[in-house]
Formats: structure tokens, C-alpha cells, sequence
């Protein structure tokens, strides 16, 4: 009797085993990206760990999650953009500007009303441009690289005018306590704000038709507007949602910092892309979704401290980053050869 | 379908004019390009004091590392591709030929001029190899190289320093002896004549046969690798070029110096009428691209103009000549095939 549950015992891990990895359809073929992404964070935290055991303090890995927020909201919009088939390269500036259009909005008032106002101007102003974007990718069908290069040197004159060069303003308490502040002095707020992101955005992609019709639009704009799928719309609310986050971001980091400056959101261009790429993403449009972005933010935020605490300098950080993304884009594999 | 009809609709429309007609209405982005320097240039001249040597020369000067880079990224962008590694290379290679100069010698100007066209199309060789045989694609695969070129130009030069003889600056960027014209305008041309040689080459039919169509151009016994390895490569030594003429005019090193050259170049290729498609594009464009967005700076400060409206119309500059040629799309039914 006990041999007889042994074997039904066995058959069934064998089963499990089946599903989970042999075969196309088995989980780890389906999220092998995610898989990978997620094991090199625990190799770059082992092997950071062992050089370095201050590293992983619970203090530190807390750190660099609040950081990785940051990275992981800018990245959130440009994965939808990416998934598309486009890119987002007006994130800087989009940021940079809606955070200086809050902290001067409120212009160091404690009124709740006037925090109320500003927040939501700077929101506006983030989905404003990336609307701007949309338009003139989906309607005049610029090329999006083109079309968020010309927004991104326009919203940086804006900033400039607007400023004259100087921002002025502090954020708000709520943005400081948002950005740096915990919850029972453990969880950080900002990883609260993340994970309230990552399911909206996940939940968005999965499960609602707007965020199935990216995937189509990714794979094969024509065959997504063939088949009745609002295309243009589509794409118009993607690019909005890319500049909602950059507001969103420019909020959070005006708070992190407790005051704005000019250049705050230069960083965000290439590591965004490069979040959403490491996170398996194919910079083509189509496969790929949030979830590895996660993974990609935070292993770019822990390379970068991993590399700093091991004393290398900003040079050679710059070279091992850009090899590591090249070493990451063999390992999810290569185009198929052209052949017709 | 309705893809056939538009390009018989514009073959008709061409048939019904004259062969300058016809050149006139096949080139409308590049035509407006030339036709947005053209004011930008009229209304610079207007306001200078006095448009002699020494403007003739700034003006020229200017926009002459810009143009080179975009030479190269012309020719990356013809292959439907992009290089977003052009400005860690004008800022490695001008960091390495201010390690080679000094304020001494112009022996080692040569030198450095070498090192840089060395190492540049040493960086455009890693690009194409990785884009073409490692089948990867170009906007990230450039995008890391661009930080790895640029860390390295970090080690090269930490700091801005180093020095260029006077004498080799004053032939680089100085006048000629005929009419006092800037001697910018040899290096111009030389480009120019460059192009006109390398587009009679069997290499650039090749790279816009791969632009317009890489299956079409494969099945007809294209080497697609071997033609992008070579795009890359002549974009890389474009960068280099570029960094080597940036040390001859600011007579120093900076391994940020490049940081603006990246975006700028995709936008002078841009708006000198190319199609990040591939397949369409000249470098005649391109020099009128980049010399629009080196002239903005200028007419503004001769304008008067607060310096922090520079980004601003830079920007719309762009925008705006890219929604004019777009806006033929808002006439056409067809919402599938690009215009």
C-alpha cells in the first residue's frame, strides 16, 4: 500500500516537472526571460554579498529598492512603449519638467489645497506631452524615436524658459514621505507606490483588451488594424500612460531629493530602455511584459551599487554596464537569419 | 492594395511633369530642407554686423564635426538601422588625440588624426560585427557600446585637458588664400566628394537595396552582414573624423565632449529628409540638416534672444519640418502601408 502512494507520489512530481519545464508550453519555456533575469539578481546579490557583506544588510537592499522604484515607474511606461513596437525618448525632460512645475507650483506653501493643485497640474503636464507623443506617432505616424527626440529638446527648452535656468521650490512632505518615508519605520511608502504600479500595470497587460490590442500592435500593426483594433487610439493612450509615469517619477524624485534641478531625469532615457531590455523585452515590440522590467530595474540599481561598493570607478562602471547588456541581449537569443 | 494606387497616384503625378518637375517632386524633404537653412541662414547674415572672414569661418566651423558624424550616420540609417554610439566615439577619439598632442609638435597632429579614423572604425567594426553576425538589434546593441566607448574615453582622459599646436589649429579651422574663405569649406567639400564617390559605389547600392528591402536584397545575393559591417565601420570612422576636427577647434580633450553629437546627428539625418526606415536619404540632407541646427545658437544670440530659447526651437525646428513632410500622410485613405 505505501508503494502504491509512493509511485502516485512520483507520478505526480513527474507530472509537475512536466508542466513546469519540458516542452514549449511549460511554464519555464513561457517565462524563461523572467527566470533568467530573476537568477542573475541572485547571482550579482551572492556574489556582491561575498565581497561585500554590508551589502546585503536589510538596510541596503531597502535602499536600493526605494532606487529601483524610481527606475521601475520611468520604466513602466516605456515598457507599454517598447511592447508597441516604439520608444520613449522624451522621458527626461518630461520628467524633469513636471517635477519642477510642481515644486514651483506649490512654491513652498503647506496649503493641502495648493499640494492638491500642483500634483495634479504636474500629472497633467507628464500625460500632456506623452499625448503629444501619441499624436504625432499614431496620427502623422512620425517615427516614435524621431517624435519623442524633437518632444524631449522641446520640453527641455520649456524647462529652461520657464525657469529661467534655476528651479525654485521644495517638494511637499507628502512627496518626502512618499519617497523616503516608511511605513511602521520598515516598509518604505515607495515600495508600496511600486507594487500598486506593477499590478495596475501588469493587471492592464494581461487581462484588459487595451493591453492585449499592445501586444497585437507589437507583432503586426497591420494585422492588429485589419482586425478591427483601434489602432491609433491604442497607441495615443500608450504614450499618454508613458508620460503619466514620467510625471509620476518626477513627483517621486522631486520628494527623494527634497528640491529639483536641471538634469534630474537624464539618467532615465537609457536605463528605462535598458530595464525593459534586460527584463527580456524585445526591443521589436510584442513579447515581453512588466514584470521583467521589475527584474531589469533592480538589477541595473544593484549592479550600479554593487559595482560602486567594490570601489570601481565611474569608468569602469560604464564599460561592465554596457557589456553586461550586451551579454544580457546573447543570453535571450538572437533574430532569426533573414532569408527571403 | 490601396499601397499600389498611392505609388501609381505619384507615378502619374511625376509622369505629368518634366524631368525637373519630376526630381523636384521625388526630393520635397530634402528641398525643404536646404529651403529651412536657406532662411535661417538669410536671417543670420541680416542681422551680423558684417558677414566677413571671421563670421564666414565661425559659421562654417560650426557645424563641420556635426556634418562628418552624420555622414556616417547617414549611412547607418540608409541601411534601415542606427548609431546611437556616435557621441561616446567623437568624445573617446578626442579624448585620445589630446593624449597624442601637444602644444608643440605638429608632427604628432598627424598622428592623432590617424589614431582617431584607428580607433573609430575599430568601435564602427564592433558595432556592425554584433548587429550583423550577432543578429542583434542596432538601437540596443549601439546604445551599450556607446557606454563601454565612453568609459573608456573616462580612463583615457578624466579630466578636459590636454593641448593642439596653434599652427595645426590655424590650418584646421583657419582661412585659405583664395578670397579669404574659410578653409572649412575644402573640408566640405571633400565630404561632398566623398559621397558622390562612395553613392557610384557598389557598397551603397548594396546598403539601400538592404535599407529598402533585407529579404529582397538577400534573395538577390546581397551579403547582408558583410554590407552592414561596413555601414558600421564608415559610421565609426565618420565619428572619429568628427573627433579629431573637434580637438583641432577647441584645442583640448573631454571625454563628454560628444555627449549632443548622438541625438543631433539623428536629427540633422532626419531632417535632411532620410527615412529611419532605410532605404531613403542623401548626405546632401544631412549637411543641411546639420548646419540648421549649428546655425540656431547663432541667430538667436544675434537676436538677442534669452539662450534658453535655443533647446525650445531647436526642437519645434525639428518637429515641425518632420510634421510637414508627414502631413501628405493625413491625405491618404490608406492607414496600413508608411508613406
Amino acid at each position: 500500500m505505501s508503494s502504491t502512494t509512493q509511485s502516485a507520489s512520483e507520478m505526480d512530481q513527474r507530472a509537475l516537472r512536466q508542466r513546469l519545464f519540458e516542452g514549449e508550453d511549460s511554464w519555464f519555456a513561457r517565462n524563461r526571460t523572467l527566470v533568467i533575469a530573476f537568477s542573475l539578481i541572485l547571482v550579482l546579490l551572492i556574489i556582491s554579498g561575498i565581497r561585500q557583506p554590508g551589502f546585503l544588510s536589510l538596510n541596503n537592499l531597502r535602499q536600493q529598492l526605494v532606487l529601483a522604484t524610481f527606475l521601475g515607474t520611468v520604466a513602466a511606461g516605456q515598457t507599454l512603449v517598447i511592447l508597441t513596437g516604439g520608444i520613449d525618448l522624451s522621458v527626461a525632460w518630461n520628467l524633469n519638467f513636471a517635477a519642477i512645475l510642481f515644486t514651483q507650483t506649490i512654491g513652498g506653501s503647506d496649503d493641502a489645497g495648493r499640494i492638491m493643485f500642483a500634483t495634479v497640474i504636474a500629472l497633467l503636464a507628464g500625460t500632456g506631452v506623452g499625448l503629444v507623443n501619441g499624436l504625432g506617432v499614431a496620427i502623422l505616424r512620425i517615427p516614435s524615436l524621431v517624435m519623442t527626440l524633437g518632444m524631449n529638446t522641446v520640453m527641455l527648452g520649456v524647462t529652461l524658459v520657464y525657469t529661467n535656468g534655476s528651479p525654485q521650490g521644495l517638494a511637499p512632505r507628502f512627496a518626502r514621505a512618499l519617497a523616503t518615508g516608511r511605513i511602521a519605520g520598515q516598509v518604505p511608502w515607495a515600495l508600496v507606490f511600486w507594487t500598486g504600479l506593477a499590478v495596475v500595470v501588469i493587471g492592464l497587460l494581461k487581462y484588459s483588451a487595451f493591453g492585449r490590442r499592445i501586444y497585437a500592435i507589437g507583432n503586426n500593426p497591420r494585422a492588429a488594424y485589419l482586425s478591427g483594433a483601434p489602432v491609433r487610439l491604442n497607441l495615443i493612450g500608450v504614450y499618454a500612460f508613458a508620460g503619466l509615469t514620467a510625471g509620476l517619477a518626477g513627483i517621486l524624485l522631486a520628494g527623494y531629493s527634497n528640491n529639483t534641478y536641471l538634469g534630474m531625469g537624464d539618467a532615465y532615457v537609457l536605463q528605462s530602455i535598458a530595464a525593459v531590455v534586460i527584463g527580456g523585452t524585445s526591443i521589436l515590440g510584442g513579447a515581453g511584459g512588466y514584470g521583467g522590467t521589475i527584474a531589469g530595474a533592480i538589477m541595473i540599481v544593484l549592479l550600479q551599487n554593487a559595482l560602486q561598493v567594490a570601489g570601481i570607478r565611474p569608468a569602469g562602471q560604464q564599460i561592465l554596464y554596457g557589456l553586461i547588456i550586451l551579454m544580457m541581449l546573447f543570453i535571450y537569443g538572437r533574430a532569426s537569419k533573414v532569408r527571403e | 492594395m490601396s499601397a499600389t494606387s498611392v505609388t501609381s497616384g505619384r507615378a502619374a503625378r511625376a509622369g505629368r511633369l518634366g524631368g525637373m518637375g519630376r526630381w523636384v517632386a521625388g526630393n520635397g524633404r530634402l528641398i525643404l530642407a536646404f529651403i529651412i537653412l536657406a532662411v535661417l541662414l538669410a536671417i543670420y547674415i541680416e542681422r551680423v554686423p558684417q558677414f566677413g572672414a571671421r563670421e564666414q569661418r565661425s559659421v562654417v566651423n560650426q557645424g563641420l564635426a556635426l556634418t562628418t558624424t552624420g555622414f556616417g550616420q547617414t549611412v547607418v540609417v540608409l541601411t534601415g538601422g542606427i548609431d546611437l554610439s556616435v557621441g561616446s566615439m567623437v568624445g573617446l577619439t578626442n579624448s585620445v588625440a589630446s593624449r597624442i598632442t601637444d602644444s608643440e609638435s605638429t608632427s604628432r597632429v598627424w598622428l592623432a588624426g590617424i589614431a582617431c579614423l584607428a580607433i573609430g572604425a575599430a568601435g564602427g567594426l564592433i558595432n556592425g560585427v554584433i548587429v550583423a553576425y550577432g543578429r542583434l538589434q542596432p538601437i540596443i546593441v549601439t546604445l551599450a557600446t556607446s557606454s563601454v566607448f565612453s568609459g573608456i574615453a573616462l580612463y583615457v582622459r578624466p579630466t578636459p585637458g590636454g593641448a593642439f599646436p596653434f599652427e595645426a589649429t590655424q590650418f584646421w579651422t583657419g582661412s585659405m588664400e583664395f578670397r579669404q574663405l574659410p578653409r572649412g569649406m575644402l573640408w566640405l567639400a571633400t565630404l561632398v566628394v566623398l559621397w558622390l564617390v562612395f553613392r557610384r559605389t557598389r557598397l551603397a547600392t548594396r546598403i539601400i537595396a538592404i535599407g529598402s528591402s533585407e529579404g529582397a536584397a538577400f534573395m538577390s545575393g546581397v551579403n547582408v552582414a558583410r554590407t552592414k559591417v561596413a555601414a558600421y565601420t564608415i559610421s565609426g570612422m565618420a565619428a572619429g573624423a568628427a573627433g579629431f576636427y573637434l580637438t583641432a577647434q577647441t584645442g583640448n580633450g573631454n571625454a563628454l565632449s560628444g555627449v549632443d553629437y548622438t541625438l543631433n546627428s539623428i536629427a540633422a539625418v532626419v531632417l535632411g529628409g532620410a527615412s529611419l526606415a532605410g532605404g531613403v536619404g542623401t548626405f546632401m540632407g544631412t549637411i543641411a540638416g546639420s548646419y540648421t541646427i549649428a546655425l540656431i545658437p547663432r541667430v538667436l544670440f544675434f537676436y538677442d534672444v534669452s539662450q534658453f530659447y535655443q533647446q525650445l526651437l531647436q526642437g519645434l525646428v525639428l518637429l515641425g519640418s518632420v510634421g510637414l513632410g508627414a502631413i501628405g500622410v493625413l491625405r491618404t485613405r490608406n492607414r496600413l502601408d508608411k508613406v
